[in-house]
């Protein structure tokens, strides 16, 4: 059985884009926020690309 | 120009009580950033506070009776069965719609009902996106996205709980190690609750941040879910909770605000400086003593820990800074949301625009509806929009009919109790809206099925009672006592339960169905005890409603006894002292009220009336003023603070407070005359008094029944103050009366308009006898005018007969043109005093000279009584004259009364005969 899930072009091609990009995020006084695998609710308050830089910190991990 | 552009936030649940004290404590600098730089107030919460319904009444401004979504749950159209309330259900188009046809970049996440999603110019995500298998990632549900094929990419923006780690949740619970997640799920609840919150705050900020947009509405119901698992375990501790329970999970509450703080931030960012923001909650959550310590047994019970008011803000371009507002209303969101983007507001909505929030605001553009504007609004095609409960009685005809097969005992009961949810909800929203004999049908079904359900007997009696059918509310509730009476427990059988012992060898499961089963018996006679002590107090309205304040009184102290820590009980108390006119009991009372609960705005209203009434006018305006700023839309505590400022010498202030009454009740007539006076005598403003005055001219007795009926519960009995020295009165649609001192030729005046061709109210009860060969034209209901006058809402343009000493009790609402018997006073005494030896209760000897005194006292007062209302024009008529020359007093009569009649017929009336007592 194939459970690869059908995704359609556009929303591939939206993240691949996302996934693509290096995000970096600093606090309000310039520093550079620590992406790691664990997490932050303050990662998951930036919305999508504080979520999808986690993801990503989490594959890199793994690997 | 700049185009408006908004961003529109749900937070369910969220409640100011704590939210000012997290921004007060810098836990919140989101919030507190929206909260400087714009508008706040509470929002009105609508009966009943069901989510669905209330999003759908914010969605289009609409009550739940129009905009169709009844409930948390609905019948499957297509076959036997129950599912989530939808956006198929929904009959009118809601702010998405309504921005699609004009055009607008218009996206929607998470609203709730919005499944499926509607094909909007712009991206809908359902209120089912976030929604996942507690165990593992499960697929995004077909139809959940427009446009489809972004399916993929916010499927991938979804959160799972189990994706989660320990940085996300010991923020809220910091022990959580301590927690056996193996009996106690509740880390698991939190997992969700923060995984779904996120998922719905990802897909609206890529919406926001890669999408053109002039509307963006996002809903997050997670603070709700947060309070409904939680909020019992917020400091302060509760009573009964568990010390390691409170030590666990006492930080809950505070990290899920926190949270939400943290995500408006970010939106705030995306948004931009120049992006209107609202931000609602649908309703409030009680967080201190007043937390309901049992959840009442019914469908939809929790919805008891909601509190009557939402969170309200806005801020943007054009709206006030740092500023409150009052009044709003969950239904006037949609209208200030057209208002914003200048589109005309549907004269079939429920709410209006918060123009109070805005720097300079315009003028309000209005359409008849927009369900009749054509065009493309982004709705699902006709074929999926349907009514559920229409199509399942289709449906139940097609099983009868054989056609389809008959559906299992557990679907059938499913559907029945949904549709019966459905029912009463739609009652309680008729109620809501003053529509009571929409509700009376729908509430007569359900208590005749079962009469032992309190909710039902309760709303039944309560819309009896609003149309006055006293007789009914007792049968009702009547029906119900005996019926639950029958289910209590006797102290014998409680005292055999608890002492019950279990029996041997039971299974482990066999004992907790045991325990639940001892447990269930005494919590149902607990809820049996509390809705018949209820059902004591709707006994005691009763009376109050018969006139019978001293026995409402009686039984308000008898449940005293019981329940010393009742709101409901000490504000009915406070009122019944306020009909008595106890001013020192009632304050009392209203003070246990504030003691229990330190924000009821009734209560405020009801201490500003009694110290109004002691004179104690500082204290007065000081409790009218918390009242009003806890209840705004209550016309009745703007009279009182006008009044009471009035008293004081704080005139300009007084006619503030009055013309901010006339807005809300325009047929207030003790507001209106007391508006005329300080304009006439002491303001110096005869435009503004003519154009106050103006309104007699209209006719109308109440703008809307909300009004009635606020009117009819507090206009009498209280000391409400009077205007002097004003000049008469055009009146359209009066009630017509014929006054004076009894003997003074009242009977002769009624006979003369009945001739004349006026309605007559009278009911014959007393019939005509020696004193009165052609009868006494009398009303009983007359004879309690002080304190039943509802009777008079139906005698507009009829004429009724009412003693002079009745006079000033008659209600400020109505207008009132009296013909007013005069006659020497002498000659009322001996006449009086004639009838009473004609009946044998007085001594030929025994002349009452001294009632001499106060009849003329009365007609003073009536003089002055009549002079001071603008509501009430009045003729004297000459009782001697009238005998000697009936027919230029006949024409002074057709004159006075503008109507078209015979004099001479009139005045053929007049027997000289009976004029008997002469001087």
């Amino acid at each position: 059985m194939n459970n690869k899930k059908l995704v359609h072009k556009k929303s591939k091609e939206i993240l691949k884009n996302l996934y693509d990009k290096n995000e970096v995020f600093n606090t309000e006084d310039g520093k550079i926020i620590n992406v790691n695998k664990d997490g932050s609710l303050g990662l998951l308050a930036l919305g999508y690309r504080g979520l999808i830089a986690w993801r990503k910190a989490k594959k890199s991990n793994v690997k | 120009m700049k185009k408006r552009k908004v961003l529109l936030i749900g937070w369910d649940g969220a409640d100011w009580k704590i939210i000012n004290k997290l921004m007060e404590e810098g836990i919140m600098p989101s919030m507190n950033y929206l909260v400087n730089n714009g508008v706040m107030g509470n929002l009105a919460t609508l009966d009943p506070p069901f989510s669905p319904m209330l999003w759908t009444s914010i969605s289009t401004g609409m009550r739940p009776d129009k905009h169709g979504i009844l409930g948390f749950s609905e019948p499957i159209p297509e076959t036997i069965g129950v599912r989530p309330v939808s956006s198929t259900s929904r009959k009118v188009k809601a702010i998405w719609n309504i921005l699609t046809q004009k055009g607008y970049k218009t996206h929607s996440v998470g609203w709730w009902p919005s499944h499926p999603a509607e094909p909007i110019n712009g991206i809908m995500v359902s209120n089912h996106f976030q929604k996942m298998n507690d165990n593992k990632p499960t697929p995004l549900l077909v139809g959940a996205v427009h446009p489809p094929e972004l399916t993929g990419l916010f499927a991938h923006l979804r959160i799972h709980p189990s994706e989660l780690t320990q940085e996300h949740l010991l923020p809220f619970v910091p022990k959580a190690a301590k927690i056996d997640q193996d009996k106690d799920k509740r880390l698991f609840h939190i997992a969700k609750n923060i995984a779904e919150s996120s998922s719905i705050h990802a897909a609206t900020t890529w919406i926001a941040e890669n999408q053109e947009w002039d509307f963006l509405a996002m809903y997050l119901d997670t603070i709700d879910h947060f309070s409904h698992g939680f909020m019992n375990f917020h400091p302060p501790k509760m009573q009964g909770t568990p010390d390691e329970m409170f030590e666990l999970y006492k930080d809950v509450i505070t990290a899920a605000y926190r949270y939400h703080d943290m995500m408006l931030g970010r939106l705030l960012q995306l948004a931009g400086k120049d992006t209107t923001i609202i931000l609602v909650s649908d309703h409030g959550f009680h967080s201190d003593h007043l937390r309901p310590k049992v959840i009442p047994d019914e469908p939809a019970g929790p919805a008891y820990q909601h509190r009557d008011y939402g969170i309200f803000c806005m801020k943007g371009p054009g709206i006030k800074k740092d500023d409150k507002i009052f009044g709003a209303t969950l239904l006037d969101i949609t209208p200030t949301l057209l208002y914003l983007y200048d589109l005309p507001i549907g004269e079939d909505m429920d709410g209006v625009p918060l123009v109070q929030s805005f720097e300079n605001p315009k003028e309000i553009k209005t359409i008849p509806s927009w369900e009749d504007i054509e065009g493309e609004a982004g709705m699902l095609p006709t074929e999926f929009q349907e009514d559920p409960y229409d199509a399942q009685e289709s449906l139940k005809q097609l099983v009868e009919l054989g056609y389809i097969e008959e559906p299992s005992d557990d679907m059938k009961e499913n559907v029945e109790r949904t549709i019966k949810e459905a029912d009463y909800n739609l009652s309680r929203v008729y109620i809501g809206a003053y529509l009571h004999q929409k509700a009376l049908p729908i509430l007569e079904k359900l208590f005749n099925n079962e009469p032992d359900q309190y909710r039902f007997a309760f709303r039944l009696v309560e819309c009896y009672k609003f149309i006055d059918k006293i007789d009914k509310c007792e049968e009702i509730l009547n029906i119900y006592i005996e019926k639950e009476k029958k289910n209590i427990l006797t102290n014998e059988d409680i005292k055999k339960i608890q002492q019950e012992k279990m029996p041997e060898n039971l299974s482990e499961k066999e004992k907790e169905n045991y325990e639940r089963k001892r447990s269930t018996k005494l919590t149902t006679n607990r809820r049996i005890y509390r809705d018949l002590l209820q059902a004591d107090l709707i006994q005691a309205d009763i009376c109050i409603s018969k006139g019978e304040v001293k026995k409402a009184l009686a039984i308000f102290q008898q449940i005293e006894k019981v329940a010393s820590r009742s709101r409901g009980l000490y504000i009915k108390l406070g009122n019944a002292y306020l009909k008595l006119r106890e001013w020192d009991k009632s304050i009392a009372s209203f003070r246990k009220v504030l003691e229990i609960d330190p924000e009821n705005a009734v209560a405020f209203h009801g201490l500003a009336i009694g110290f109004l009434n002691k004179n104690n006018y500082e204290s007065s305006i000081e409790s009218a003023l918390d009242s009003v700023n806890l209840l705004y839309n209550n016309p009745l505590a703007h009279l009182v603070l006008g009044e009471a400022l009035f008293k004081y010498g704080e005139i300009k202030n007084a006619e503030n407070a009055l013309k901010v009454c006339l807005t809300m009740a325009p047929s207030l007539g003790k507001a209106r005359n007391l508006l005329i006076d300080i304009y006439e005598n002491y303001l110096n403003n005869p435009i503004e008094a003519q154009k106050t005055k103006d309104y007699f001219k209209t006719g109308k007795i109440h703008s809307n029944t909300k009004e009635k009926t606020i009117i009819q519960e507090f206009e009498t009995g209280l000391n409400i103050a009077q205007p002097r020295n004003i000049q008469r009165k055009e009146l359209t649609n009066p009630i017509y009366i014929v006054s004076g001192l009894p003997r003074s030729g009242t009977s002769l005046m009624m006979q003369m308009l009945e001739k004349a061709g006026l309605p007559i109210l009278t009911d014959n009860k007393r019939k005509p006898d020696e004193n009165n060969p052609k009868g006494y034209y009398e009303y009983e209901l007359v004879k309690k005018l002080a304190t039943e006058n509802k009777w008079l809402k139906n005698s507009i343009n009829k004429t009724v007969k009412i003693i002079a000493q009745l006079l000033p009790q008659l209600p400020a609402r109505y207008q009132y043109k009296i013909i007013f018997m005069n006659r020497d006073i002498d000659e009322v005494v001996m006449s009086q005093h004639k009838m009473l030896v004609r009946n044998g209760k007085a001594k030929e000897d025994t002349l009452p000279l001294n009632l001499k005194i106060s009849f003329t006292k009365t007609i003073k007062k009536v003089q002055s009584w009549a002079t001071k209302n603008h509501n009430v024009d009045i003729l004297y008529v000459n009782h001697s004259d009238l005998i000697q020359q009936p027919e230029k007093e006949a024409k002074k009569i057709i004159d006075f009364l503008g109507i078209d009649a015979d004099y001479q017929k009139i005045a053929s009336v007049v027997d000289e005969k009976l004029y008997r007592i002469k001087k």
